[in-house]
């Protein structure tokens, strides 16, 4: 019940960062960083199969509503809840996850961390900027861009995860 | 049967999955291919609202300099406002008071939410279909060409704006009266390409651009932006020049949306032509 409304309430806040405060920053071309990902990043071990991949396409067509992108970001966003349980099932440790551990810093510690939301991160980010800009730019600017603006999204859910930690 | 359900449940996760991905094809497909009104858009009524609430703090910030564009256009458009008005009878007969039959309306409006830096950059405006905003209206600031609406909420509209690789105009370089197609490559909000200029012509850097006004969505004469660069490729036909827009996507706050009155009689006098 508590993972249920903690995780509620991650879906509103990043939904709200991402469309009230990312999606306005207008720095340059390569930077529009995507942080919604992170409720994708944070969701429980245990939650089930279906609601990930639900609870993801809706996160992106919230954003894509905001965005005057319909269909790429929910795409985007049930891509990857569906590539997650085949990552977590790679990056296993040898004697499994532990019971009512999250896939945090905090449990699995910084090296774990940085190939499972390095990887996810950087797909999440590809995929969007090569159906954003499909036909039109060529792919070492997608690239590019996908790089840039996932640093500073991993940057951020480095950031957002110290401070739930103090709480 | 029993047989089905068990791949059913077995499989769940990738068929949810699939379908979840045909919606979102199925979203993607049908807004790239038409034109057509879609729900899921910046002018609807929630995130509208908060659009422009948040607008309404970050506007402060550009008052004083706002103001000052705004005293300026104001000067500007009392020097040469017969320009938005036609010709309809000749001036040999003399008919007072119908000499002129307005041709393009003005409907102000302010931009609550836009974007410079994305591939696809949309406007959001605190104007619409209650205000007299029609999909497809032209829309100017005082710089200049803005874009085109592309669709309306009853008190909200979306511009596609130059800056979008969906917009086209064409335009007229004002020393020699060649027109050529402008559209924008995605690079910098500040520049766009100039298309379709024969070799032959004599161009320069800092020849100005002016709609042409065949579309009917824009009146003729309004500027769009200076040349800035002139290429020659090797094996081409026609000229690759930059142009500096003259509008700044950066701080666009005032816009008008072109009301086109007589639109109608144009385009079915055009159809007539085509079909």
């Amino acid at each position: 019940m508590v993972e249920i409304l903690k995780n509620s309430f991650r879906f509103v806040l990043l939904i709200s960062l991402q469309v009230l405060v990312f999606n306005r920053i207008d720095i340059s071309e390569f930077l529009s960083p995507m942080v919604i990902v992170g409720f994708i990043l944070f969701l429980p071990f245990t939650s089930y199969k279906w609601l990930l991949l639900v609870s993801s396409f809706f996160l992106g067509l919230f954003v894509d509503l905001f965005m005057n992108t319909p269909g790429i970001v929910s795409f985007t966003a049930a891509l990857i809840a569906y590539l997650r349980p085949a990552i977590l099932r790679v990056l296993q440790p040898r004697d499994g996850y532990a019971i009512n551990s999250s896939p945090t810093v905090l449990d699995l510690g910084w090296n774990w961390f940085f190939q499972y939301s390095i990887f996810l991160t950087f797909i999440f980010h590809l995929v969007y900027f090569v159906i954003l800009g499909f036909s039109q730019d060529n792919f070492l600017i997608m690239l590019w861009k996908a790089i840039i603006s996932s640093a500073f999204t991993l940057l951020f859910l480095l950031i957002y995860q110290l401070l739930s930690i103090n709480k | 049967m029993k047989g089905f359900l068990l791949f059913v449940l077995k499989h769940h996760f990738t068929l949810i999955f699939i379908f979840l991905q045909s919606v979102s094809l199925f979203l993607i497909i049908n807004y790239n291919h038409t034109q057509r009104e879609t729900f899921i858009n910046s002018s609807n009524y929630i995130s509208g609202i908060a659009n422009s609430k948040v607008n309404g703090v970050f506007s402060y910030f550009t008052l004083v300099e706002e103001n000052q564009r705004l005293i300026k256009e104001n000067s500007n458009l009392r020097n040469q406002f017969l320009k938005n008005y036609k010709l309809i009878n000749l001036p040999s007969k003399e008919v007072l008071d119908s000499t002129y039959l307005q041709n393009y309306k003005y409907l102000s409006g302010e931009v609550i939410q836009s974007s410079v830096s994305k591939t696809r950059n949309f406007l959001t405006l605190n104007i619409g279909r209650i205000q007299g905003v029609e999909p497809g209206s032209g829309v100017v600031s005082a710089d200049g060409v803005v874009g085109v609406v592309k669709t309306v909420s009853n008190n909200y509209s979306v511009v596609l704006p130059v800056i979008n690789p969906d917009f086209k105009v064409s335009c007229r370089i004002n020393r020699n009266q060649y027109f050529g197609s402008l559209f924008w490559d995605g690079s910098s909000y500040k520049k766009a390409i100039l298309q379709d200029i024969p070799m032959h012509v004599d161009v320069q850097k800092g020849d100005s651009l002016y709609t042409t006004g065949f579309s009917s969505i824009f009146p003729t004469g309004e500027l769009v932006g200076i040349i800035e660069k002139v290429e020659k490729k090797p094996g081409e036909n026609f000229y690759f020049i930059r142009v500096d827009l003259s509008v700044d996507f950066k701080r666009i706050r005032s816009v008008y949306v072109i009301d086109h009155l007589l639109k109608n009689e144009l385009d079915s006098l055009k159809s007539t032509v085509d079909g």
